[in-house]
């Protein structure tokens, strides 16, 4: 009813005029090619955010259908709060977190720098170079199981070999090396894709910059300190946020390793709420649990903007 | 022009006169399973299969085998499940999952069939784990339990008895590795990695101590010392006693059983699958695989009631046709070929008492006097988070990440927690 009656008035005859007869402002035309891709955000984006959300304020198990959908108010996140195993898991989230995207960022910095500094094959090694974060992550974590398998494993075989154990190290069977195992797996996965944005960012820096440095007398650390770090800045927040939201939410690769184990050792947030909802079906208290996460999820993100953004 | 007019309408005649034809095109039934043990389970699933569609044309059967533990296929049904998916019609489901299942709807009440005079003929503790609210879901496929596998050769070689409890169990393991020499072999193994299998071990020595997780009134007695000393014991194994390599604790079911295979153990503790496996073409022990009741506690040998149900799901568009192959694969033929080949334990009476299987399957007896006394699990709705629960913390103290008697008060604490207690 509402859209005949824009129609039938004279400014809707005349915007849909415009339309068809391509007269458009600037303005109507950006909105008509935005709306699109915020349709496709709203559908995917938007409208399941704002679904967990109603969902956390409510009761809603699937093992007891009986029970219904009732509105609970914010008893879902009491219980989180008063929840020590939901509270372990964000420790261990933040752990992962910080350890992964520190020795991601390390590590990828240096292949940065080494691929930029090449002369012949830059495009070859790249591409090699972006291998492991091509593999999917599930069937990485079942490789890196069976490296790290205390009878079988090619890990333990090495090193027995190198002389440097006499005995088997039981890699996934104690949460210590468990969660040491599983940060490497994840630091290999995904060091080359933190490579591949910061080498973007390494060759935006004009070679002039380098040059008058050295004439002005700096070491080469100290151009890296005071040309390179500093235009490197944008390219070095995106490659930050990117891989801190991924490992926030991190669950793949844990799933295929540990599971979470020993115990709950190595059992990420994201595999707490996995376990909650699916293997507990409690889509509730999952939800609930998501929405925490989402929470966590942008303070990271706003810090990040805060400290790193071009100030300029 | 007329012609053309003519081979029209005889397409559209010929066209109706197919309809009713494929009306009756073969019904399609897909089945989800696991086959644990591997291809020689998955081989003989199939061969039932095809002899099915055999005897009852116009039924195709296709067996989607799912790779994994029981608790992987649990989570796959959820999944399936949770989105109402009509693909699969019938499924393998685990003795624990009835009553969760169906409070969510999921299994198709098979009643109607599943008649009375039908029923007499099963295990009636196997039918009763199927009966929920007076409706029965699931048909009993084959039952199972907790056993003490232990190699025939070592123990006559030394001139050691089969332990009857965990100290001799201890004792003989010591005692023989210690007189073989062999570096590559150990004395115990049970499944340690964070599984059903490792809550379930626990549950036979605490009950074995006489104790439980819950008392007749639903109300938690696991931190009255009991579950402690069960704990303990199982930590000893590795520690103290060390018969058990402390890589246990990343072996799920089906390792440990190919470890064993592969001759490195003198005592395991698996279900009752693994006897067919042990005794197959190329395994290392064939025809030296002894089978025995778990070692006594303080109040004697218990062991857990396991086995696999075949259920209809709620939402396949077939359910009569599925429940037909329910009924062929829980039948006397393929339980009796099920107990011939795989040495499952059947869940129908009459298969017990069949000549052929008395005479070419003599560690029947054995087998039957360590499952027929086997106990059910803490029965409640909520077990999955129960069994979570108590698989994590044991996993935590076999780990080392707390002491044993943190891990009881943890286990206690959040089962009341759980049970509202």
């Amino acid at each position: 009813m509402a859209a005949r009656a824009v129609v039938r008035t004279g400014a809707g005859r005349r915007a849909i005029r415009r339309i068809l007869g391509g007269q458009l402002t600037e303005g109507e035309l950006a909105a008509l090619l935005l709306l699109p891709c915020f349709l496709f955000l709203a559908t995917f984006a938007v409208y399941p955010i704002f679904n967990a959300l109603w969902t956390s304020l409510h009761t809603l198990r699937l093992d007891q259908p009986h029970v219904g959908f009732p509105f609970v108010g914010l008893r879902n996140f009491g219980r989180a709060f008063g929840d020590a195993n939901a509270w372990h898991s964000i420790g261990v989230t933040l752990r992962y977190t910080v350890v992964t995207v520190a020795a991601q960022f390390t590590l990828g910095l240096a292949i940065a720098l080494v691929i930029n500094k090449m002369v012949r094959g830059r495009g070859l090694v790249r591409a090699a170079a972006l291998l492991p974060w091509t593999m999917a992550p599930v069937l990485a974590g079942q490789m890196w199981r069976w490296l790290f398998n205390d009878q079988a494993g090619v890990i333990n075989d090495l090193m027995h070999r190198a002389g440097l154990t006499s005995q088997q190290i039981i890699w996934l069977g104690s949460p210590a090396l468990a969660f040491f195992a599983v940060t490497v797996a994840a630091t290999w996965g995904a060091a080359s894709y933190m490579a591949l944005i910061l080498l973007a960012g390494l060759q935006g820096i004009p070679e002039e910059l380098y040059e008058s440095a050295s004439l002005d007398g700096a070491s080469p650390f100290r151009a890296f300190t005071a040309v390179t770090l500093p235009l490197l800045r944008n390219a070095i927040m995106v490659s930050l946020v990117l891989r801190t939201l991924g490992a926030l939410q991190a669950l793949d690769l844990p799933f295929a390793m540990t599971a979470g184990g020993p115990g709950n050792a190595t059992e990420t947030f994201a595999l707490f709420i996995y376990k909650n909802t699916f293997e507990f079906l409690d889509f509730g208290y999952g939800a609930t649990l998501s929405v925490m996460l989402v929470v966590i999820a942008l303070a990271f993100a706003g810090t990040y903007y805060k400290v790193l953004a071009s100030r300029d | 022009m007329k012609l053309r007019l003519l081979a029209i309408v005889a397409v559209i005649a010929v066209g109706l006169a197919v309809v009713p034809a494929s009306a009756q095109a073969p019904v399609t039934i897909t089945w989800n399973t696991l086959a644990t043990g591997g291809p020689i389970v998955a081989d003989l699933y199939r061969a039932l299969a095809a002899q099915f569609e055999r005897q009852n044309p116009g039924h195709k059967v296709n067996v989607a085998i799912q790779p994994g533990t029981s608790g992987e296929q649990y989570a796959r049904y959820v999944t399936l499940f949770a989105a109402k998916d009509t693909s699969v019609d019938v499924i393998s489901i685990d003795v624990i999952w009835p009553a969760t299942m169906v409070a969510a709807g999921w299994l198709a009440p098979l009643d109607q069939w599943f008649v009375r005079e039908r029923r007499a003929e099963y295990l009636p503790g196997a039918v009763a784990a199927n009966t929920i609210g007076g409706k029965v879901y699931g048909v009993p496929w084959y039952t199972d339990a907790g056993l003490l596998y232990y190699r025939k050769d070592l123990l006559e070689k030394h001139g050691a008895k089969v332990p009857t409890t965990w100290d001799e169990l201890i004792a003989t393991s010591q005692r023989i590795v210690t007189a073989e020499r062999d570096p590559a072999l150990a004395g115990f193994l049970f499944q340690g990695a964070r599984i059903e299998a490792l809550a379930c071990f626990f549950f036979e020595i605490l009950w074995g101590n006489g104790g439980d997780v819950l008392d007749r009134a639903g109300k938690v007695t696991l931190d009255d010392g009991k579950g402690l000393a069960a704990l303990n014991l199982m930590l000893d194994f590795v520690r103290r006693h060390r018969i058990t390599p402390a890589g246990v604790s990343t072996l799920p079911t089906d390792d440990t059983r190919v470890a064993f295979q592969d001759g490195r153990y003198v005592f395991l503790r698996n279900w009752t699958y693994a006897y067919a496996m042990f005794q197959s073409e190329g395994s290392k022990v064939a025809g030296k695989v002894g089978i025995a009741p778990l070692p006594r506690g303080s109040a004697g040998s218990a062991t857990t009631l396991g086995g696999w149900q075949l259920a209809v799901s709620a939402f396949s568009r077939n359910k009569e046709a599925s429940w037909r192959f329910v009924e062929f694969l829980t039948g006397r033929v393929s339980q009796k070929s099920m107990a011939l080949q795989l040495s499952t334990v059947p869940t129908r009476n009459d298969i017990f008492e069949d000549e052929q299987v008395k005479r070419q399957a003599p560690h029947y007896p054995d087998m039957l006097k360590a499952v027929l006394g086997a106990r059910p699990r803490p029965q409640t709705a909520e077990y999955p988070r129960l069994s979570s629960i108590v698989q994590t913390n044991l996993h935590a103290a076999l780990t080392g990440l707390i002491p044993p008697e943190e891990a009881i008060t943890r286990m206690s604490r959040e089962i009341r927690s759980l049970l509202g207690q």
